[in-house]
């Protein structure tokens, strides 16, 4: 046990004799936390609307007004026709179109039923269905309305009320900030011991080790100790960041965060150290690990919901780690959950984290 | 005589090409051995199976009392080892790098600290000890990485072609050290291409296209072959060559 | 002519050789868009709700089986008391809760009316306003359905159209984002690791020294990675169009040439950092870590750029990407005629020449 000692020391020196790496450990957390949480933002506003009124009653104008009155819409065109709009649509300065038909006041007066007809721009699906969402939802508003000053029986016989736990205010930054932090754990810890093995192997200095009697075990413990420390104090500048300049508060226990950070930080570190073990030129590392890298961000649930993929691909998710260090983060961060209701997380990060450090192990050959 | 490594039928392949061609030899306890060939007559593969880095395709071979199939690292606890290429930290210093292989074998803080600064002060490193190893000469990185090799006072310690790319003063300068250590009862197996320096070791092996061609004192085989120099027993030697760089 | 043939040639022999890394190059772009193509939606799927019922009524067993039907909502628990509703949402086991009122069914139509809450586990804030307006939509189109049956009322209903994306299919919104990520991320770093390299081992040196020109070792060094990086896009298209089923709305000319010039862009933005980093490592690390970044976060592939504050809208229009993405969203999706993306296509030029200019000059620098 001796050695683990000497090689901890010694991995610590090449990092802090390296010109590149140290600089990028701090600089790399300090941008993303303080750039990416005002680009990551996925709020639908300022969506661009077209009206084509064809009715021009004063009924259509108060229904205009009243979507003005929302803040929502951009009222953009008024008075074209539907042809007009959808060339407003091509060029990308309008996204929605509302049609309000011609004879609509006069059709309404009569109790026949009226029908706007919406058009949106879906190549931003969420875009295109949460702005028709809302639009329809502000003239279920206006017709309830109507009917009630026309002394009708509201259509309508439930009072609906909605209540968003956990994040009131909907604060995108609240539910994306937790996920960034993984981001950078994924880039930066799993990079860098990628490299590691790799290099030594270029550089021939692996040999001068293979050829002492220090342990496979040894050796790799140094690099997961090593990585597993730096992987935290990254983790640590990054969320100290997230909690003063967002106030990401975490509602639950941070012992429960960094357990997760751990366990995660440990794994990253073995999938790296194992994808150098296998590889014998830099480029071979790098593009496997970029491999792993993507389908680690995109598929984890960071930026889009797991719940929103094809079953098939669900049931992939649970072979990536990420994904359980995800909910972790955001269920304690938001949720205030505890170790009891993430246990499944913990149990299947921990069993993934044994097994990748043992697969590390067994991966690194001395003797070829 | 005491043998510290007994090679039987050793082979290895790297699919269709067999890099070591069945060959079989003994090492003496204390002796400079060289192994001497031209570039690709399997030198260097032949080392690495006995350092423990490749595992032989078929034969045996026992180093320090320990076999190279299944006593790997039990080999390695025993042996020192300079690969031919530079292969110390580059960036770390002189001391770190004496430091980290000292440990890694075990040797205590406090002997680690005592030889070290000898070493230093031997070799008129001292002034450089804190100096990242990539800014240093060829020469003296070779030494270095020399010195680190036998800083554990292994049994046996392996050279693979310790002197290339050295000027010859520098040369002459590294086999004086060579033959301090061999003194100091360690046994030296060294691989080179010069065959002016195998008149420095007590015997020499002549590898040809993966076989063992010749294996005996220089006076010998150059009374064998009616050959005024090494360099000339060589050129009959190989003159049936196949591969050559 | 003819040297810088045989210098095409060994560069060739060089990349075949190492099979490993083309398996990678070709393949990994393969699996990411499949994979990235099913899987990555931003829909409401699966969403699991909870009901809340004091007691069992008819009404809201039909109701319920109503949601249950729907492709968004699966009724995953029956609760009887909002005491159950926390521990539920922390373990992430229901998304939403349907909160019925006491006595549900005999206050409707009464004064007061029946009270219904809807409760969102808002974490995700977009999902959960997405989940709460589709709810609603569900319960007010029951409750009107209902009503309508016993009093004939008019009223303003909706008729809403999805524009060139009727299915509200994420990948069409996916695809050429993924597009502009592989192919730049890929051919940036298949150059700039390799001319690194060469340097790092000297055999550039050694080439510099020979009678050819620099310029000729330089493009030949590309044209290799131009010839992968095409069929590497060859495939991209053939998935999309085949499996993904991702419209070609617009002409294949002109996508093609704008992919090919956003491919000599991103091999010139490989040469770039080639010139101005000196391992592999870093050369690396830049590409894959510190460049990846802005080209997933800045380029509206995740996040839509309207949504973010005006300066980094502005910063986003270095990212090449974007460019990339809006034109091939264009072209491919929305069928425009290449008139519409003049801006884009004047932009990415201009990008390519800038960029190989200064790379080329830099690389010049370094010889004298």
């Amino acid at each position: 046990m001796a050695a683990l000692k000497y090689l901890l020391i010694k991995e610590v020196k090449q990092f802090k004799a390296n010109p590149f790496l140290p600089r990028l450990a701090v600089v790399f957390p300090l941008m993303v936390m303080l750039v990416m949480p005002w680009i990551a933002t996925m709020d639908v506003k300022d969506v661009n609307l077209s009206v084509v009124d064809q009715d021009r009653s004063s009924t259509s104008e108060k229904l205009i007004k009243q979507i003005e009155a929302s803040h929502y819409f951009h009222l953009k065109t008024l008075n074209i026709t539907y042809e007009e709009a959808l060339v407003e649509v091509e060029k990308g300065k309008s996204d929605l179109i509302m049609q309000i038909p011609q004879g609509m006041e006069r059709d309404w007066v009569n109790g026949q039923p009226v029908e706007i007809f919406i058009a949106a721009n879906a190549v931003n699906s969420t875009k295109g269905s949460m702005g028709s969402g809302y639009l329809n939802n502000i003239i279920s508003d206006f017709s309830t309305e109507l009917s009630r000053q026309k002394g009708e029986v509201a259509a309508f016989p439930v009072k609906l009320s909605t209540q968003f736990l956990y994040n009131s205010h909907l604060n995108y930054r609240y539910f994306m900030v937790p996920a960034l932090l993984i981001v950078i754990l994924i880039a930066l810890c799993g990079f860098l011991p990628t490299f590691n093995i790799v290099t030594e192997k270029e550089n021939g200095t692996i040999e001068q080790i293979n050829v002492t009697p220090v342990g496979k075990g040894e050796f790799i413990a140094s690099k997961l100790i090593f990585y597993g420390v730096l992987g935290l104090f990254i983790f640590t500048v990054a969320f100290f960041i997230g909690k003063s300049v967002y106030h990401i508060a975490p509602y639950g226990n941070i012992g429960v965060i960094y357990a997760g950070a751990v366990l995660f930080l440990l794994f990253m570190a073995a999938i790296g150290l194992f994808i150098s073990n296998f590889s014998i030129t830099l480029q071979q590392a790098v593009f496997t690990m970029f491999f792993f890298m993507m389908t680690f961000m995109l598929l984890s649930g960071i930026f889009t919901p797991i719940n929103s993929m094809v079953t098939w691909a669900q049931y992939f998710t649970y072979i990536l780690p990420p994904r359980y260090f995800v909910n972790i983060m955001r269920s304690v961060c938001l949720k205030g959950s505890g170790f009891a209701d993430l246990w499944f997380d913990f149990l299947m990060l921990f069993i993934f984290m044994a097994i990748m450090s043992v697969i590390a192990v067994v991966t690194y050959r001395k003797q070829q | 005589m005491e043998n510290v490594i007994e090679v039987q039928n050793l082979v290895k392949k790297f699919g269709n090409f067999t890099a070591v061609d069945n060959i079989s030899f003994e090492v003496h306890k204390g002796e400079i051995f060289g192994f001497l060939g031209a570039n690709g007559a399997g030198k260097t593969t032949a080392m690495r199976m006995l350092c423990g880095l490749s595992y032989p395709t078929s034969g045996s071979g026992i180093v320090a009392g320990f076999d190279i199939r299944t006593q790997a690292e039990q080999v390695k606890r025993q042996i020192g080892y300079m690969s031919q290429r530079f292969s110390l930290y580059e960036d770390l210093t002189v001391l770190d790098n004496i430091e980290l292989f000292g440990g890694i074998y075990g040797v205590s803080k406090r002997e680690i600290a005592e030889r070290s600064e000898q070493l230093l002060e031997k070799l008129q490193f001292t002034s450089e000890k804190n100096k990242r190893v990539k800014d240093l000469p060829q020469g003296w990185k070779q030494k270095l990485a020399f010195s680190v090799a036998v800083f554990h006072r292994p049994q046996i310690v392996f050279l693979d072609e310790p002197t290339g790319g050295v000027d010859p003063t520098t040369r002459r300068q590294f086999w004086e050290m060579i033959l301090e250590t061999a003194h100091n009862g360690i046994t030296v197996f060294v691989t080179t291409h010069y065959m002016d320096e195998a008149e420095y070791c007590h015997r020499v092996s002549m590898m040809v296209d993966g076989h063992i061609e010749a294996l005996d004192s220089p006076q010998n085989l150059k009374l064998k072959y009616h050959a005024a120099s090494m360099g000339e027993v060589f050129d009959l030697i190989a003159r049936g060559a196949k591969r050559s760089d | 002519m003819k040297e810088f043939i045989a210098f095409v040639k060994k560069e060739f022999l060089h990349i075949f050789r190492d099979v490993r890394t083309l398996l990678i190059l070709i393949g990994m772009p393969v699996v990411l868009i499949m994979l990235f193509g099913f899987a990555i939606s931003v829909e409401i799927r699966n969403v699991n709700v909870g009901i809340l019922a004091p007691q069992h009524e008819v009404l809201i067993d039909r109701l319920a089986n109503k949601i249950d039907a729907s492709e968004y909502f699966t009724v995953a628990k029956w609760l009887t008391s909002d005491q159950e509703i926390d521990p539920l949402m922390k373990q992430g086991k229901v998304d939403v809760v349907l909160a019925f009122d006491n006595r549900f069914a005999s206050r409707l139509y009464t004064k007061d009316g029946a009270q219904l809450g809807i409760l969102v586990d808002a974490s995700n804030p977009n999902i959960a306003a997405s989940e709460a307006m589709y709810l609603m939509g569900i319960v007010q189109n029951y409750f009107q359905n209902n009503t309508q049956q016993q009093i004939k009322t008019g009223g303003l209903s909706t008729n809403v159209r999805m524009l060139y994306n009727p299915q509200l299919r994420s990948s069409y919104n996916f695809v050429p984002g993924i597009m502009g990520l592989i192919l730049i991320i890929i051919c940036a770093l298949m150059t700039s690791v390799s001319i690194v390299r060469e340097k790092e081992t000297g055999t550039m040196e050694v080439l510099l020294v020979s009678p050819i020109k620099p310029i000729v070792i330089v493009f030949a060094k590309m044209i290799p990675y131009f010839v992968i990086s095409c069929v590497v896009l060859l495939i991209i298209f053939v998935l999309s169009f085949t499996l993904l089923h991702v419209p070609m709305a617009g002409s294949l000319f002109w996508i093609v040439i704008i992919s090919m010039l956003y491919v000599i862009l991103a091999l010139s933005i490989g040469l770039f950092i080639s010139t101005i980093v000196d391992s592999q490592m870093v050369a690396a690390l830049i590409t894959a870590v510190v460049f990846m970044l802005p080209v997933l976060m800045l380029s509206g592939m995740l996040f839509p750029l309207e949504s973010m504050p005006k300066f980094f809208q502005w910063i986003s229009s270095i990212v090449p990407a974007r460019w990339f993405i809006a034109a091939i969203r264009k072209l491919m999706i929305e069928g425009l005629a290449v008139q519409y993306v003049l801006k884009e296509l004047a932009i990415l030029a201009g990008m390519t020449l800038i960029i190989l200019g200064v790379a080329l000059k830099k690389f010049n620098d370094r010889l004298e």
